[in-house]
């Protein structure tokens, strides 16, 4: 059974509902402006004082505008306008035809020529509305006057105000229907933000309007996919694992029958293979799933990391600091950790690690005084599988997979990995790990 | 698999019966060989469910079992036979990985070895994980608390007071198991370096005094305040310890 209620609408006949709603209510109150508005009173003015001013080049009580121009603009010529031009030439004892005026607004002179029906005989001195009035001079030049009007006139205020009532009064429910409908949009990017986060979390269940729910159906389907290929990822890398493990146990197992002063030779390569599985495998998981979030004190890994080092023959010092507290995968940490500081002491005999904490990232440099890279090879090296040009031998161990997995981890955990050349030389790889802000 | 069941049966003469679930033969006649070389009592099966026969039938005293296997998964049936408190077991994986050793672990496995590996190592984590049967210590999931803190024996996980992750070495997590397993009570050096040695731990070569300031240095400020030096004796845990589940 289709739901009615509001909320389940189409967000675009929400959408168009409010704009109606929107546009009729302001309508409303604009008619009520119309009706419950005084009229404006018109402009009342009087064509002896403006005969008066004219001829004296000023009006006293400086209501009035005087001007020169040396041609007038065209403009409409009414008859009212041309009765009024008579009467004033007659006033300044001028001819009618140097005499030109014109009214403007709408209403004011249909006023005026009621009174002046009203009073056929004796026209009155009074003219009504705005007004310009010009009068050609000798030289050639027209004498113009008008009244100043003023801009801010009470009707006009009285307008604004109210549109401006207006407008107070639509904003608020306009402003909480529009929340309202945006609701659901701001739980969907909420849910999918978590989901994003942790891909095993709840599947959205969303109710609302018909596109989220369409929207929320495709996300959990894509949800559903990803998922899928990271479980296709796992079992494959298990399959290999399985595989390949099987044989190389049943050769160690077969060690014991071998004469002794040959075990060893056996025992390189079996072992040098499963290294080599290992770090395959480490790779693909770590460019494939997700990595586990944990609280976790990056210090204390890297402490491990540098101390493990130590023992195996390795230099490496962390330099002292606080706690650094961060959410992550401790295994993968550990892993990306170690990969560095085992690089620094393959290359450079020394690793330098230190923690920088900054607002929004963690970063980890490890710093060595070895012989550095060529400045193109410092993207190249997390290619996986490159080794540098005269490494790829098993001297210097490793298949070249060490960066690359760094960098998985990295990106696993919201951050990015870089080799920079420091200006004493040797190098300096620098992680940065996103900080999420406490949830 | 039949010539592993002929096997005479003179347990007096075993130094423990050891049952192989592989589902890989080879692997399977490899060890029970290797194992019968050293003295064991072996037999072999193929999957979790002849397994489950064998234990009905026959005393078991160790299972090495692969995990990756046909039908029911080494996992389940880890756990499953934990559960009942059947045999020691020793989880045999070709994953190898850190999570996936603490998944063993959970899952009730007293010893984890992954694949390849040498008769060497086997022979030495089945000596360890009969013995520490002998002990009668079942190798249960345990989890210790003191002043706060938490510490995770399957997992290896450290846990703060704040609930923060403290990452250990295994020379740490071996001195710290010692000590909270034997909380106030003063251990003599040679005492924790024979009792971590006992573990199987391989990789606990450095002298008992580093691993000890390193562990100080984990556990933050308290930390010299948690271990006490008892001159020319040894150390001593001082917070009471409870084994919380």
């Amino acid at each position: 059974v289709r739901d009615w209620r509001p909320s389940r609408w189409p967000l675009f006949s929400q959408f168009f509902a409010i704009l109606l709603a929107t546009v009729m209510a302001v309508q409303l109150l604009n008619t009520a402006l119309l009706l419950f508005m005084p009229t404006p009173t018109a402009e009342v003015h009087s064509l002896k004082r403006i005969a008066t001013a004219l001829r004296n080049g000023t009006d006293s009580g400086e209501l009035y505008r005087l001007r020169y121009w040396t041609r007038l603009p065209p403009g409409p010529l009414t008859q009212h306008d041309l009765d009024l031009a008579n009467r004033f030439a007659r006033l300044l004892g001028v001819p009618a035809t140097r005499v030109r005026v014109r009214t403007e607004g709408r209403f004011a002179p249909e006023i005026g020529k009621a009174f002046e029906r009203a009073t056929p005989s004796d026209p009155p001195d009074t003219v009504f509305g705005p007004l310009i009035l010009a009068v050609l001079l000798p030289d050639g030049r027209w004498h113009s006057i008008q009244p100043i009007t003023g801009w801010w006139q009470p009707w006009r205020l009285q307008v604004m105000a109210w549109l401006v009532a207006t407008l107070v009064a639509i904003s608020l429910p306009a402003w909480l229907l529009t929340r309202r409908l945006m609701l659901p949009i701001r739980s969907f990017s909420r849910a999918a933000d978590r989901l994003g986060r942790n891909p095993e979390a709840e599947p959205l269940s969303l109710t609302g309007p018909v596109e989220l729910e369409v929207a929320a159906a495709a996300f959990n389907a894509m949800q559903t996919q990803i998922k899928r290929y990271v479980a296709d990822r796992t079992t494959m890398i298990a399959a290999i694992a399985h595989d390949l493990r099987t044989p190389l146990m049943r050769m160690s197992m077969l060690l014991d029958h071998i004469p002794a002063q040959n075990r060893a030779a056996l025992e390189a390569p079996i072992n040098e293979m499963d290294a080599r599985l290992t770090a395959v495998m480490s790779l693909v998981q770590n460019m494939t799933c997700p990595a586990s979030r944990q609280r976790v004190d990056l210090r204390s890994i890297a402490q491990s990391v540098a101390d493990d080092a130590e023992d195996t023959g390795g230099v490496a010092t962390l330099i002292d600091g606080p706690t650094v507290i961060m959410k992550g995968d401790p295994a993968a940490l550990k892993a990306m950790i170690f990969n560095l500081v085992e690089n620094a002491n393959r290359y450079a005999g020394e690793a330098i690690i230190e923690l920088l904490e900054q607002e929004k990232f963690v970063v980890v440099e490890v710093r060595d005084n070895g012989p550095g890279l060529e400045p193109d090879e410092l993207e190249q090296v997390f290619q996986p599988f490159y080794r540098g040009e005269g490494s790829r031998s098993s001297e210097t161990g490793g298949i070249g997979l060490g960066l690359a997995s760094v960098k998985a981890i990295c990106r696993a955990h919201g951050g990015d990995a870089q080799l920079v050349i420091r200006q004493t030389g040797g190098l300096v790889a620098r992680v940065t790990l996103a900080r999420p802000i406490a949830e | 698999m039949n010539q592993n069941r002929q096997l005479p049966r003179t347990p007096a003469d075993e130094l423990g019966r050891v049952l192989v679930v592989d589902d890989d033969p080879h692997i399977c006649a490899l060890i029970v060989e290797c194992l019968k070389r050293e003295g064991y009592g072996a037999t072999s099966v193929s999957s979790a469910r002849a397994m489950d026969r064998t234990i009905d039938s026959e005393p078991i005293d160790l299972i090495i079992l692969d995990i990756m296997m046909p039908g029911e998964d080494g996992l389940v049936a880890c756990a499953r036979v934990a559960e009942y408190g059947g045999p020691p077991v020793i989880l045999l994986s070709a994953l190898g990985t850190e999570d996936d050793r603490v998944a063993g672990l959970v899952a009730g496995a007293g010893h984890y070895l992954s694949k390849p590996c040498s008769p060497r190592e086997l022979l030495a984590t089945v000596q360890a994980a009969l013995r520490s049967q002998d002990r009668g210590g079942k190798l249960a999931r345990q989890t210790y608390a003191f002043d706060g803190w938490r510490l995770d024996a399957a997992t290896r996980e450290l846990l703060n007071p704040e609930g923060v992750r403290i990452d250990l070495t295994d020379g740490e997590f071996a001195v710290l198991r010692i000590f909270v397993e034997r909380p106030r009570r003063v251990l003599a050096r040679d005492s924790l370096l024979e009792a971590a040695r006992g573990r199987n731990c391989e990789s606990f070569d450095r002298a008992i005094d580093t691993q000890v300031s390193r562990l100080r240095r984990k556990l933050g400020a308290t930390g010299d305040t948690i271990i006490r030096t008892i001159r020319n004796e040894g150390y001593f845990f001082v917070p009471s310890v409870t084994g919380a589940s």
